[in-house]
């Protein structure tokens, strides 16, 4: 649809063809079709092992595909389930440092990293320096170091990116730290103003007690009783 | 702000955008030099030839860029934040905080709790005084 006119190729995307068996006689049968599937199922499990949705009859369409294993497809790429980073060989590049060995200690994995880094960072400079080199005496042979510069570039964003999981728990801890503190903060006002305010009763009470004079019987102030009393009164 | 991670990689791509500015000053900007002592100097109109003062001042100046961003981008990594700690250690350290983090909300909720009956008790005394007031006044205008 989007192909016809320019207008209105940014609106919805029409519903999935499929959405027409999708009908109140269907529904009802659905039930007994799934019964009737499952004991289908049972027979030849083995082909339903593949994940693969086997649409045989419309009726199909109702029930839900099962969960998508290990990537899924939306807004026309194709996304992991299970968020990971790809591997640098994977994606065709040379991995210039040393990959963490399963029975490393993972702390000492952070500081290799580190270290990694650092050890990158000065051979991106050498490559620089060695590029401005080649350009001055050989101009021809740059597309090699362009590369090798290239490739420790992607190295280095790689071991960044490596890195975040690290950072974004760090990170989780500040926030919390933060929260904590925040909260032992207001618990220190609402208990300050308490304490100011249990004051101020106590003096009252105390002038109260002084000079019940003035006319005015305000005896039962701070007087547990008498508050009781003059609370029922009032409701 | 941004984390330091990010500002690593903005850093790393401001690095390559001098890189890339450096070459292309000596490109633009380079002079001629004769193989050979018999051959004339050659010259390029599109060329803009920087004097020889100019064109070094201006090499040092770019180079001394690309090593204090080198410089930066070798603080950011050491200002990375958690270095030395393990993922176990954080994990336990998030659970721990998580915890703290509930029990003092129980703490907040019930200091709050207090500020209310406290809150209470000084209506009542208002009320009482108020209720006393009233009375003794009526009490005076029947007196009189």
């Amino acid at each position: 649809m989007s192909s016809e006119t320019n207008d209105i190729s940014f609106l919805y995307p029409p519903p999935p063809p499929y959405i027409k068996f999708f009908t109140k006689e269907n529904l009802d049968k659905l039930p007994e079709y799934k019964e009737q599937k499952h004991t289908d199922a049972n027979a030849d499990a083995e082909v339903d092992q593949n994940g693969e949705e086997k649409i045989e009859s419309p009726m199909d369409f109702l029930v839900p595909p099962p969960m998508p294993k290990d990537q899924y497809r939306a807004f026309g790429s194709i996304w992991q389930v299970k968020d990971r980073l790809p591997d640098l060989e994977a994606s065709g590049l040379t991995q210039l440092y040393k990959k963490p060995d399963e029975n490393n200690d993972a702390s000492t994995d952070y500081q290799y990293k580190i270290q990694e880094l650092r050890r990158l960072l000065k051979s991106l400079l050498l490559n620089f320096l060695e590029l401005v080199g080649v350009l001055s005496i050989n101009p021809e042979l740059f597309p090699n170091k362009v590369d090798h510069i290239r490739i420790i570039l992607v190295n280095i964003h790689h071991l960044l990116n490596e890195y975040r999981p690290h950072q974004s728990r760090e990170s989780l801890i500040m926030l919390l730290e933060e929260q904590l503190e925040y909260k032992k903060r207001e618990i220190q006002h609402i208990e300050q103003v308490c304490q100011n305010v249990r004051e101020k009763l106590g003096r009252i009470q105390e002038g109260g007690d002084g000079e019940p004079a003035g006319g005015v019987d305000v005896n039962p102030v701070g007087d547990e009783t008498a508050h009781t009393d003059i609370n029922t009164n009032a409701n | 702000m941004t984390d330091r991670l990010t500002q690593l990689q903005i850093c790393l791509d401001q690095m390559m955008e001098q890189f890339c500015a450096t070459l292309n000053y000596i490109d633009k900007n380079h002079d001629f030099e004769p193989i050979d002592e018999h051959e004339p100097k050659m010259s390029d109109r599109h060329a803009t030839v920087a004097s020889p003062e100019e064109y070094s001042n201006t090499i040092d100046e770019l180079s001394t860029d690309i090593i204090l961003k080198t410089r930066q981008i070798n603080k950011l990594i050491d200002s990375l934040p958690g270095v030395d700690v393990s993922t176990e250690e954080q994990m336990h350290k998030i659970d721990v905080l998580q915890k703290e983090l509930v029990k003092i909300e129980d703490k907040k909720i019930a200091a709050v709790k207090e500020k209310e009956s406290l809150q209470r008790e000084v209506n009542d005394v208002i009320n009482c005084f108020v209720s006393g007031i009233a009375e003794s006044r009526q009490e005076s205008t029947t007196e009189q």
